[in-house]
């Protein structure tokens, strides 16, 4: 008898929230689906004058909850503004402040920001891609033809490039 | 490629495959490229002196003007006029031309120092001269052209900006 295959343990939770999530939708879709006629027959029966349908009565609560709501929201923002305000004048903010080390932020974030490689991109001290290109050809042309020639003229040693500095004078 | 294994000057401004090079004289397709850009500076300075020359003589003598014919050899003997001012100002005082600046190129003396004006204006003369003897840089061991040999200078790849950073900084001691 084969044993049995082990668990499954690499599940990563949020897809199976999602998973859950959507069969609980296509669920509630097919409540919807299934209630609408009886939810429409409990909001309006037949035989029932519109007057005394459960949906009119519905719709007169909301009209008079409308009501309410745009009477009192000036009221109520003007309340939350008040306190607000109050709340604001009573703090120091001043002491606030104070009890920031703002230089030390202010420092920390110069730091962090690189301002040398920043201030250098920004005013294009660094010459531009293209520029940086054409001399990186003409170093690698440069090679390439002192390689050619020095094996034309049978050439052992490297070319001396090195520009050579007075003896008597230390190079920095 | 196969620099040098000798350590490059410290500078942010140079890209790392760049690095090793510094210092280092330059071969012969960027000094001809450079030369080539300096050449079109010229022949610009040229175009725009004959704009201003026919532009004032037509504001002077409207009705007997006429573009000036027969330039023949003046065009040569007025571009030589302009590049030896051009090289030697440009050399004298930062080791670059133009065309130099753009390859990233710098004239430097016998010591890697600034062109002295004494020797930057023979070089120029030389130059503008004779520019056939740049090409003798392919061929030299020591990538100097027939002009370098003359005066002891030497062209190096230099892509610091600063005008006085790379003589002392980018040379690398032998010996």
């Amino acid at each position: 008898m084969d044993p049995p295959p082990p668990a499954d343990v690499d599940m990563p939770a949020v897809d199976l929230v999602i998973g859950l999530a959507a069969g609980a939708l296509r669920g509630a879709g097919a409540l919807l689906y299934v209630t609408r006629p009886v939810a429409v027959l409990v909001l309006r029966p037949p035989l029932v004058p519109a007057p005394l349908q459960p949906q009119t009565r519905l719709r007169a609560i909301a009209r008079q909850g409308k009501a309410l709501r745009e009477r009192t929201t000036p009221q109520a923002e003007a309340f939350v503004s008040q306190v607000v305000e109050g709340v604001v004048a009573r703090i120091d903010f001043e002491a606030v402040v104070d009890r920031i080390d703002v230089a030390t932020i202010a420092r920390q974030v110069v730091d962090d920001m690189d301002l040398p490689d920043l201030i250098r991109e920004s005013t294009g001290t660094m010459a531009s891609e293209g520029v940086v290109g054409l001399r990186m050809q003409g170093i690698e042309a440069d090679e390439r033809v002192s390689k050619i020639v020095d094996k034309v003229l049978l050439r052992r040693n490297a070319r001396k490039t090195q520009v050579r500095p007075q003896a008597h004078e230390p190079v920095q | 490629m196969n620099p040098s294994s000798d350590p490059a000057p410290n500078s942010s401004a140079v890209p790392n495959a760049a690095r090793s090079y510094q210092g280092r004289r330059a071969g012969v397709v960027s000094r001809v490229i450079a030369s080539l850009v300096d050449l079109l500076v010229v022949v610009g300075i040229i175009v725009a002196v004959y704009a201003i020359w026919t532009g004032l003589a037509f504001l002077l003598h409207p009705r007997s003007f006429h573009f000036p014919e027969g330039l023949g050899w003046s065009i040569p003997a007025v571009g030589f006029v302009v590049a030896v001012p051009y090289l030697t100002l440009t050399w004298n005082a930062t080791g670059r031309s133009y065309g130099a600046a753009l390859l990233g190129l710098r004239v430097v003396g016998r010591n890697g120092g600034r062109l002295p004006f004494i020797i930057a204006l023979p070089r120029a003369f030389l130059c503008a001269l004779f520019p056939i003897g740049l090409l003798w840089v392919a061929v030299s061991p020591a990538n100097r052209s027939l002009q370098d040999i003359l005066l002891r200078t030497s062209v190096v790849y230099d892509w610091t900006p600063s005008a006085d950073a790379a003589p002392r900084e980018t040379i690398t001691p032998v010996g």
